[in-house]
């Protein structure tokens, strides 16, 4: 998995070349579809309780890989929509899933020692599409990328802004 | 009224003479611009009137000590000041009468709403148009007057409450009504020129400003269904993913090591000591190089207890600290031939600097969200910045 910082940024790119095609993407839709796309890194949710601490405390069996599949983003999504008002909460999810799945198209990127790019689709299925193995996922390259990509289109934003 | 009893004032500004008002007396004992006290009395008033659409006024009174204290009869012919009625058309007109209600074992401090009908219907002589009260516990009133004992005479100002039997008045809001701090209700007059002052905030009704109680239930059990599903989606996959796994993985060597042994595997370990036999081995130069026939020491991620693992074969050659996968095949002997090995943290630093950038992000979200969306604490929810 990339890291957040990586995952925002692509989804703040997306989003907001997505704005200059349409209206209905304002800046303040654009941050939420960044906030969805944190929603995968929160299996990182590991590295404070790990998996077997909580098996052993419920007596249950657990993953946190959910987060980061298409069944977690949905879910997670629905429950940050309710933090936002009637008015924007179908909205806010939908916007939320997208930038979830949009770290879900990044994450199938990057290099798997089997060429899959993971179950990113449980729970419809455990079938995982096959990975183009384009980047490591700890590189500091796909950051650096990242973030030009991200800064040219800031300063073009601004510039169709003004 | 007993001469004992207590007569409070009210004090405010006088205008101007104003018609004599007060004897607009209903025929029931209840005179327009006095306090009807008496519970029975509210049902003759009221009537059938439905206040469910009413607009609520708030009324305050301070009635600490209510306990045992004299009570107005409803019966009670009260002389009506003749400054009292002054202003009395606007209020009549306005269609609102507060009607105050206390009972003589009622402790605590409350503050009277009066529900005045949304149709703004004028107050009748009778008292039609006094149509219903309820009690908020947040309002307290100020101090205004004082006990003139056994008389109704115009009020005068006291300097403080407090004394033995010293009542001071305190007025109440909107309407007419006044109560002394003694917790002895008293009639009331309608004070000259006096528009609604103290309690003019309107509501519709006597609920906490928020959403109302059907949407945050309704909010409240999608979020319990939501993190049910999400937590059955945890138990799902925790229970079916070994499943379906191409290959055993670090939990099936730790607990069933044997049970694997010549099978092929996949692992994910740390590293924790390296010996390279190709070139560049043992140094970071030669990390992630191909042609690399590397030995690793490896522990299993996760299942650390379970002791080291020796990686032979590596093509790729990962210094300690790093994190590397593994599919080979298990030997008896642990140890692992490799046939492809991935470096996922290929460095020491590199999973410090996946956490440290995550950070980074997560702040960097924050800061955009919070300057598009701010928090609405009335109905709990993220609405729009309207600077943002």
């Amino acid at each position: 998995m990339a890291d957040l910082l990586s995952h925002v940024l692509a989804a703040y790119v997306l989003f907001t070349l997505a704005g200059w095609r349409s209206d209905a993407v304002t800046r303040r839709w654009v941050v939420v579809a960044m906030g969805g796309a944190a929603i995968p890194d929160l299996s990182k949710a590991s590295i404070v309780v790990a998996p077997r601490t909580v098996e052993k405390t419920t007596g249950l069996p657990f993953s946190y890989a959910p987060f980061s599949t298409l069944g977690g983003v949905v879910l997670v999504a629905g429950l940050l929509a309710l933090l936002f008002g009637d008015e924007s909460r179908r909205r806010a999810w939908g916007f939320l899933v997208a930038g979830g799945i949009t770290s879900l198209v990044v994450d199938g990127l990057r290099l798997s020692i089997d060429g899959r790019a993971g179950t990113l689709l449980y729970p419809l299925t455990w079938w995982g599409p096959p990975s183009p193995n384009l980047y490591l996922t700890s590189d500091p390259r796909v950051l650096g990328v990242t973030l030009g990509v991200a800064a040219v289109v800031f300063v073009v934003d601004r510039r169709r802004s003004t | 009224m007993r001469d004992c009893d207590g007569v409070v004032g009210v004090q405010c500004p006088r205008t101007e003479a104003n018609p004599f008002v007060g004897d607009v007396v209903e025929e029931r004992g209840l005179l327009l611009g006095e306090l009807p006290v008496v519970r029975e009395h509210e049902h003759r008033i009221v009537g059938h009137r439905p206040v469910d659409d009413g607009v609520a006024v708030l009324v305050e009174l301070d009635d600490a000590a209510l306990v045992g204290e004299a009570f107005e009869r409803r019966g009670e012919s009260q002389p009506v000041q003749r400054d009292a009625g002054a202003g009395l058309d606007g209020f009549v007109a306005d269609g609102f009468l507060a009607v105050l209600e206390s009972a003589p074992d009622q402790g605590g401090r409350r503050a009277l709403v009066g529900v005045e009908p949304a149709d703004g219907r004028a107050v009748e002589d009778d008292g039609d148009g006094v149509v219903e009260h309820e009690v908020d516990p947040d309002v307290i009133a100020d101090v205004v007057g004082e006990k003139e004992g056994g008389r109704d005479t115009p009020t005068e100002d006291v300097e403080a409450a407090g004394t033995a039997g010293e009542v001071v008045e305190r007025e109440i809001g909107c309407r007419r009504g006044i109560v002394a701090d003694d917790d002895e209700l008293a009639h009331t007059r309608h004070w000259p020129g006096r528009e609604l002052r103290l309690s003019d905030r309107t509501e519709t009704s006597n609920r906490a400003a928020g959403p109302p109680d059907d949407v945050q239930g309704r909010r409240l059990l999608l979020g319990c269904v939501l993190v049910a599903a999400l937590l059955g989606l945890f138990v799902h996959h925790g229970a079916t993913a070994d499943s379906h796994q191409r290959y055993p993985g670090n939990e099936e060597i730790a607990l069933s090591y044997e049970a694997y042994a010549g099978e092929t595997v996949q692992i994910a370990g740390i590293v924790r000591s390296l010996a390279a036999n190709g070139s560049g081995g043992g140094s970071d130069t030669a990390i992630g190089s191909t042609g690399t026939n590397a030995t690793m020491t490896v522990v299993l991620r996760g299942w650390e207890s379970f002791g080291t693992l020796t990686v032979y074969g590596a093509d790729r050659a990962v210094p300690p600290g790093g994190t590397i996968q593994v599919v080979g095949t298990l030997e008896s002997d642990r140890t692992i031939i490799a046939e492809r090995v991935l470096p996922v943290n290929p460095h020491s630093w590199s999973e410090p600097y996946k956490y440290a950038v995550s950070v980074v992000g997560a702040v960097l979200i924050l800061l955009a969200f919070f300057r598009e969306w701010r928090v609405d604490a009335g109905r709990h929810v993220f609405e729009v910045r309207e600077d943002g």
